[in-house]
């Protein structure tokens, strides 16, 4: 049964990657005639592995191939909320080098190392900052010169890990030559500042036991870091001190804890943000934002973040909710910028968009202005956002560099019919019969707001998102549009592969097949209920299996 | 150079890079000014000046030495470049005859290049061009050299009168584009004329985050890195093979960092202590100069700020020196009478240099300061410059101004040289000539015009006699 689920997603993720071969415009590598006549065909012979293939998600690692290093860095948003969980003090870690990003999360596990002395630099100047500036007496208060005992209740908790003996005489010592040399005060500063560039505060380890199971330490640092992005916090730790989160029952006790918490209301949005590409959005880029004040960026990001959080985590509406929500929270300027009537001042208020052209999130200015061009329309840039990041599928290279241009000569045709013609025409047809669904959302300008009808008439909406072999999107309008994406399987299988990625902190591979599958279907079943998607993740088999099993 | 290898470098090239994650603008300056040292520059307005026959350089070429009036600048000889017959009043009066020939306009046009604008009824004096320490700030915000508004430039105001303009330095408004001026007065920058504000703005945020702490714990952290590097080669062993890989590029990078601390200058010594309030009236003049030598010595250093400016009241000040004992000179209710340093100058040019020399022990406390060297103290002088400017030198016209440049700009400028300029109209290149060259020597150049309207009309480019 495993095996068959397996082959049945590899299979899925070839189809998807073929049907993208036949997009390239231009070309031979990717003429569809070249595939297998019934691509779902689970026995057909075509190597699914096909280095042709470029569907990062979808193309499961074989099994043996995994490239698990065993212990995980902390992303620098996670490093930053560890360093102000244990110390009380915000640092700055802008001088840290951003994680790289892999297919739009910055979390593989692989990718998360210091790789130079100038970033261990940063840190280090960061960790005596830190040190400098924490509450010494509240971290590691000692009577007179600190015990063993009193050393041990600060790193341990840090560390979230139980040293031993031969681990602890290292801060030991290093706390006595400190105070030889420091005041009293800064010896203790000094063991805060030293366990702020501990490898055992920088990674995590995911080695497990005997059982193949992760430590009960490991687990719960895996499970708060994927629920909040940080640390655990007293009572998760003391589970995986006493070894009760071995225990299958206060486990899960634990995730659903976790979970009702509105630190992973937190984790949602980051999530989000990070899965349409939202965390790096520059409003001042685009020519036109200079029509609208500066601070309308931050209440563009704070729509979003109220939206999600709301849809996701507060009501718990789920995924499919969150894209076609008739409702949102705006203030003064935002309202503006969606040309309604209602809030004034900063405060912001709910509005309904019902009767507008917009629903959702893909309508939201934050994300229609992150995914279009400094200046003039941008129909394929969020023809290519919904294809690439909406639904994780892509192009590859082999595919050929697209540098169509249209016509100089576009006769009586309308800019929106020019590009009507590249969905019939041999091979354009093969990207944009995908493509040209961003015309959904190019009504709206380069930061979200209604272009005027003279300049882009309402029918220029109308289009069809056909992605083989699913059935054919057909929409008028941008909320048409919207209805249609928020069903389709391949947005659910993204949001699932990512957010299961997001977890993993790495590349799935053929043994998450049977997970993913699972996962896959029962967020279907819930109509994408984001937070059971969690807890799912969170209770998998494979979420608490140490590497290499 | 990469940019790892420039950070690296630039972290490396001064003890500044330690208080990095305080100032939290260390990646900017590096992105931006990859390959050039830091640099400082201070620019003083000293009001009026002297009067015909102060003369100050006592014979001829190199062989000069400075009278009395300007004897403190001699231990700097080696360090200044100075002018005879510095002036620009024939521009001035030809170009901008009427009120402009006196000595208001001087006082303006020194770090501007500006005439000061003045309605068609007569009223009014105003920039409109930002001084050049100010257009340079905007460039490296502009570039990201500095990211935070707050270590712009320190601006210092010691307590005096003005005669009608106050504002020797100019901010660039909010619609400034390099180079652009205007037709609309400017605001001059905000100043500081106690100490402990300056200070505050300074090191405020530096004393709350730890102040001598952070010093002390990072001197000590060089010595810890045995504990992560033993707890990485502790975990090691168990982890996969790319795992391993991880730790050993840790590794590597703790040993990088080590090798790092080889190149690290020395301390560059405590941030002096904060000053308490202090009285700012003309009666305590020098003590609290000697605040703001502590404190723009102490900034520069610690790479707080870059920009200084410096002024002793304002245009034709009434500036009162009461060390000095001298009395008033004049007659009863003319507004040119008193015991303040332009008193002086209508009624008693005897007794001129009493004041010229004790703004030169001023300066010469500063450039003393800022050029000590010794216990990992670098010599500013060297990096930076100071310059040391006048409003008037010939019977209050523009004309033989005491105008004075120390230091070298990062070897930009070459010190030890005495240029004759001259007054006429020409001589006007050569000071916007001088204002480009101090803007290229911080690094902006970009910057190819400097002063008002009619700039256009009179830019020569550098002064080129200045330059190394």
């Amino acid at each position: 049964m495993r095996d068959t689920r397996r082959t049945r997603w590899s299979a899925a993720a070839w189809a998807l990657a073929m049907m993208l071969g036949g997009l390239a415009c231009e070309g031979a590598i990717g003429d569809p005639s070249g595939g297998p006549s019934d691509p779902t065909d689970p026995s057909d012979p075509t190597d699914p592995t096909d280095p042709a293939l470029r569907e990062p998600l979808f193309q499961l690692e074989p099994e043996g191939a995994s490239r698990q290093p065993g212990l995980r860095g902390l992303t620098r948003p996670e490093l930053a909320r560890t360093i102000e969980d244990v110390t009380g003090v915000v640092p700055d870690l802008s001088d840290l080098p951003e994680n790289p990003e892999d297919y739009y999360l910055a979390n593989d596990a692989s990718q998360l190392a210091f790789r130079d002395g100038a970033a261990l630099r940063a840190l280090l100047q960061v960790a005596t900052q830190v040190a400098a500036a924490a509450d010494v007496d509240a971290l590691l208060p000692c009577a007179a010169a600190c015990t063993d005992a009193e050393l041990r209740a600060y790193l341990e908790p840090a560390f979230v890990t139980r040293l031993a003996d031969e681990d602890f005489a290292r801060y030991r010592a290093l706390y006595d030559r400190a105070r030889g040399e420091l005041s009293e005060e800064n010896a203790r500063r000094a063991v805060v500042q030293a366990s702020l560039i501990s490898p055992k505060l920088l990674y995590r380890t995911e080695l497990g036991g005997s059982d193949g199971q992760l430590l009960p330490t490991e687990l719960a640092r895996k499970l708060a870091y994927f629920a909040w992005g940080r640390p655990p916090d007293g009572a998760l730790r003391e589970a995986a001190f006493d070894g009760s989160l071995a225990d299958a029952a206060v486990y899960e006790a634990e995730v659903d804890r976790l979970l009702a918490d509105p630190r992973t209301r937190e984790r949602m949005i980051e999530l989000v943000f990070d899965w349409l590409g939202l965390d790096h959005f520059d409003l001042q880029s685009k020519v036109l934002a200079s029509e609208l004040p500066p601070e309308v960026e931050a209440s563009m990001v704070e729509e979003v973040r109220r939206m999600v959080g709301r849809e996701l985590w507060s009501e718990n509406r789920g995924l499919r909710a969150l894209l076609t929500t008739e409702t949102t929270e705006v203030d003064g300027m935002l309202a503006e910028v969606y040309g309604i009537e209602g809030p004034s001042g900063d405060a912001f208020e709910e509005v309904s968009l019902a009767g507008t052209e917009r629903r959702g999130l893909l309508t939201t200015p934050l994300v229609l202005a992150a995914h279009s061009k400094e200046m003039g329309r941008s129909p394929m840039q969020r023809g290519h956002f919904l294809v690439s990041e909406v639904m994780c599928l892509g192009f590859g290279p082999e595919f050929g560099e697209v540098t169509a241009m249209l016509s100089a000569d576009a006769g009586d045709r309308t800019f929106r019919e020019q590009f009507a013609d590249l969905q019939t025409v041999e091979p354009c047809n093969n990207c944009h019969r995908t493509l040209n669904a961003g015309f959904a959302f190019d009504l709206f300008d380069n930061v979200g707001r209604r272009w005027s009808e003279d300049v882009v008439p309402a029918s220029d909406a109308a289009g069809v998102f056909n992605a083989l072999p699913y059935a054919a999107v057909e929409f008028e309008t941008p909320a048409e549009a919207v209805e249609g994406l928020a069903e389709h399987p391949l947005v659910t299988r993204c949001f699932v592969g990512q957010t299961y990625r997001f977890a993993q902190g790495s590349r799935s591979g053929e043994a998450d097949a049977l997970a993913l599958e699972e996962l896959e279907a029962e967020f279907d079943r819930t109509g994408g209920d984001v937070v059971d998607l969690f807890r799912r993740i969170a209770l998998s088999e494979r979420f608490r299996m140490a590497v290499g099993e | 150079m990469g940019k790892q290898k420039r950070r690296a470098f630039l972290r490396n090239s001064v003890m500044a890079g330690l208080l990095a994650p305080v100032v939290g603008y260390w990646d900017d300056l590096v992105e931006a000014q990859p390959m050039m040292d830091r640099r400082n520059m201070v620019l003083v307005f000293l009001p009026n000046g002297k009067v015909a026959g102060n003369d100050y350089l006592l014979g001829s070429g190199m062989g000069y030495t400075f009278a009395y009036g300007y004897e403190p600048y001699q231990p700097f000889q080696g360090d200044a470049i100075v002018f005879d017959e510095y002036g620009f009043q024939s521009f001035i009066r030809e170009e901008y005859d009427g009120d402009h020939s006196g000595h208001v306009a001087p006082g303006a046009v020194m770090y501007s290049g500006e005439v000061p604008y003045t309605t068609s009824a007569g009223a009014g004096e105003d920039m409109m061009a930002p001084s050049v320490d100010q257009i340079v700030a905007w460039d490296y915000i502009d570039r990201g050299v500095i990211t935070d508004p707050l270590r712009k430039s320190l601006n210092v105001k010691m307590t005096g009168s003005s005669f009608r303009l106050d504002a020797m330095f100019c901010d660039t408004p909010a619609d400034y584009t390099l180079g652009a001026t205007y037709s609309r007065p400017l605001a001059p920058v905000s100043q500081h004329r106690a100490p402990q504000d300056g200070f505050e703005q300074m090191f405020g945020d530096f004393a709350a985050m730890g102040g001598d702490r952070v010093e002390e714990l990072w001197a000590f952290g060089k010595s810890i890195l045995d504990v992560p590097n033993a707890e990485l080669r502790s975990v090691r062993p168990e982890l996969p093979v790319e795992g391993q890989r991880i730790v050993d590029e840790h590794l590597q990078s703790l040993r990088e960092l080590e090798a790092s601390f080889a190149d690290d200058p020395p301390p560059v010594g405590e941030i002096p202590p904060a000053p308490g309030e202090m009285d700012t009236s003309p009666g305590n003049h020098e003590n609290v100069w000697s605040q703001w030598v502590r404190i723009i010595d102490a900034a520069l250093r610690f790479d707080r700020t870059r920009i200084v400016n410096v002024q002793f009241g304002g245009t034709a000040s009434r500036f009162n020196i009461p060390s000095l004992g001298l009395g008033f000179v004049g007659e009863s209710g003319d507004s040119n009478s008193g015991s303040d340093h332009h008193s002086y100058t209508h009624w008693d040019s005897d007794n001129v240099p009493h004041f010229m020399n004790w703004y030169a022990e001023r300066m010469a406390e500063l450039l003393g300061t800022m050029k000590a060297e010794g216990s990992g103290r670098e010599n500013l002088l060297e990096r930076g410059v100071v310059s040391v400017g006048m409003e008037f030198g010939r019977n209050h016209n523009a004309s033989d101004m005491p105008v004075m440049l120390f230091g070298s700009l990062g070897g930009f400028l070459r010190p030890g040289q005495r240029i004759l300029t001259g007054n006429g109209i020409e001589s006007y290149h050569k000071h916007t000539g001088l204002l480009l060259a101090l803007a290229h020597g911080m690094g902006t150049t970009r910057l190819t015009e400097i002063g008002n309207r009619n700039a256009g009309m009179y830019q020569q480019g550098l002064f080129e006699e200045l330059l190394a």
